[in-house]
């Protein structure tokens, strides 16, 4: 009796503080809030070849990756921030507006940019291609390697990188825009350059 | 320069077509602009209104989950034997409302030698999200002791296709209990991801060939055998940069005893405890992987103590820019006079990173009388996470 008398009031504690500490996540508005999809790009490049394959963000839809997501942040110990960037930046790479073409594109407000190449590289590429651009997930090609990858025209590389790629043999895909929707084309030709004059 | 009258108003015409018609050609392409836009607009409106279809409402239904398909050749000392058969079907249900809770059901379908259907309930939870850095998970759930037995059972993540021995069901990592558990993540500055699990629950029971303990038995007690709860958790620091992962576990409590022969009850007890330690190392394609874990039964009057410990350690290489990747382990258990070694070496083809093919040969070795344990084995699975 005295056992069941202790366990008993050992639950209601533990219980009672935890929901105490507990503080409210959800809203009245969108959920779960939007998270950073380029912080998201690294965490989920650090995180979740811990334990398994890397799943490429197209293996589920949007709403599929939510309940996914949450369900591995119990597994992996996640936090919840971490788990909202990863989600953002999985839900981000599933976005297939790029394959809509402005009829008659400005180009100056299409190629407009307010990032340097090291800029995006470092926000954006380096969580799967690495600090040396050799690659740090299965399927990430060696950016050194100077018949490699870069070794293709800027025309062909530009058309990668807007719209994401899959290497043959690759394991996982290139999100279009690297999973960050908010790059524009002036983005993607600074990072191109950077990435030519850096590897 | 004097103009007719007749040609006054024909002059002002022409100046005016003249004047007009660059605009009537500017006219035209606009409208073809326009025209084209309308259809760019028309293809986003399509392309909303189907992704509307999939917006987010307050509760979420997920069906997630693995299978796989095996095939065995057994080197028996009859000579070799081979069958094909299913593994096991685990669907996982996911019910979840808003950021705030959600329920999560495993079962486990498996069929025996004869055709026989049986269904495991592998864990079933409600968690409540309480806040960024903690979850309260209330049910029967998978043991947050140790690794393997949390996250890397499931066929489509073992990257080989059978368990190290003591990992799997009877072993010395437990696998399931009942009750509840706390667990989440944070930071430990900028390059350190910090993660733990504490749980308290009906605990484990000691499965007893008269007065020796012959067998640890954890399958989530459904009521509390001894009377007294277990607790106990994992806490782990996951190195960024180095991309190294490191877990200790400790738990303790009672165990309950139960007869071997009838499966009952028999109402004795004794102390329980376990501690363990993993650890994961990646480097490219290098994952480097391992895991030591004990149950200790305490002695209860003539009946002696009984340990019963487990390690491995996994070395897989994944090949660049291939789907091909190739994997070893050893691992060893040791409980009262039983020691069994199994090393194991396969090659994977990884369809799609949760489509796997595996193809190994599992080499056992034991100072048991029974010769199933000294038999080895070829190996052919087919994986499937969804």
């Amino acid at each position: 009796m005295k056992n069941l008398i202790k366990s008993t009031a050992a639950l209601i504690a533990t219980a009672g503080l935890l929901l105490i500490s507990s503080t409210a996540i959800a809203t009245d508005g969108e959920w779960p809030p939007k998270g950073d999809a380029a912080k998201g790009a690294k965490a989920w490049a650090d995180n979740c070849g811990r334990c398994h394959n890397i799943r490429e963000s197209k293996e589920l839809r949007d709403d599929q990756w939510i309940t996914t997501m949450f369900h591995m942040r119990v597994r992996a110990g996640l936090t919840g921030q971490d788990t909202r960037d990863i989600l953002s930046f999985l839900q981000a790479s599933n976005n297939t507006t790029s394959n809509f073409v402005r009829p008659t594109a400005s180009k100056t407000t299409a190629a407009a940019s307010s990032l340097s190449g090291e800029e995006v590289y470092t926000s954006t590429c380096i969580a799967c291609h690495g600090g040396d651009g050799k690659g740090t997930v299965p399927g990430a090609p060696n950016l050194t390697d100077k018949s490699g990858r870069l070794s293709k025209s800027d025309d062909a590389l530009l058309k990668s990188l807007t719209n994401g790629m899959q290497s043959p043999g690759s394991p996982m895909a290139m999100p279009a825009k690297g999973g960050n929707s908010a790059l524009t084309q002036g983005d993607l030709k600074n990072v191109l350059e950077y990435m030519r004059t850096t590897f | 320069m004097r103009i007719s009258r007749h040609l006054l108003p024909k002059t002002i015409l022409s100046l005016a077509l003249a004047s007009t018609y660059p605009s009537l050609l500017f006219a035209n392409n606009t409208n073809q602009e326009i025209e084209a836009l309308w259809q760019t607009v028309e293809q986003l409106q399509q392309k909303i209104a189907e992704a509307d279809e999939w917006k987010a409402p307050n509760t979420l239904i997920h069906l997630a989950g693995y299978a796989d398909i095996n095939y065995a050749n057994v080197d028996t000392i009859n000579g070799s034997e081979s069958s094909f058969s299913t593994g096991t079907f685990a669907p996982i249900f996911h019910y979840q409302v808003m950021d705030r809770v959600m329920l999560g059901a495993e079962l486990a379908f498996t069929l025996d030698e004869n055709g026989a259907t049986a269904t495991e309930m592998e864990y079933f939870t409600i968690d409540y999200f309480m806040n960024d850095y903690a979850t309260l998970a209330m049910g029967k759930f998978i043991s947050p002791l140790g690794q393997f037995r949390q996250n890397i059972h499931p066929s489509w993540i073992n990257k080989l296709p059978s368990a190290p021995q003591g990992f799997g069901h009877g072993g010395a990592a437990p696998i399931a209990d009942i009750g509840v558990q706390v667990r989440g993540g944070f930071k430990i500055g900028s390059s350190i991801n910090a993660n733990y699990a504490t749980y308290m629950g009906n605990g484990v029971a000691a499965e007893m060939d008269g007065n020796i303990v012959e067998e640890a038995h954890s399958p989530g007690f459904n009521a509390d055998v001894d009377g007294g709860k277990n607790f106990g958790g994992r806490f782990g620091m996951y190195m960024i940069d180095s991309k190294l992962d490191l877990g200790l576990s400790w738990a303790t409590g009672q165990a309950g005893e139960i007869d071997n022969s009838s499966g009952l009850q028999t109402g004795a007890k004794r102390d329980w405890d376990f501690i363990g330690t993993d650890f994961t190392w990646r480097l490219g394609g290098v994952d480097v992987r391992g895991e030591y874990v004990k149950q200790t039964y305490g002695a209860r009057g003539v009946s002696a103590k009984a340990d019963f410990d487990a390690v491995y350690i996994q070395v897989a290489y994944r090949f660049p820019s291939t789907k091909w990747e190739v994997v070893a382990r050893t691992s060893t258990s040791n409980s009262p006079g039983i020691t069994k070694d199994r090393v194991t070496a396969g090659v994977n083809y990884i369809f799609t990173s949760s489509v796997i093919a595996k193809l190994a040969y599992e080499g056992n070795d034991a100072n048991t009388t029974d010769i199933k344990d000294d038999e080895d084995k070829i190996l052919v699975q087919m994986a499937y996470g969804f």
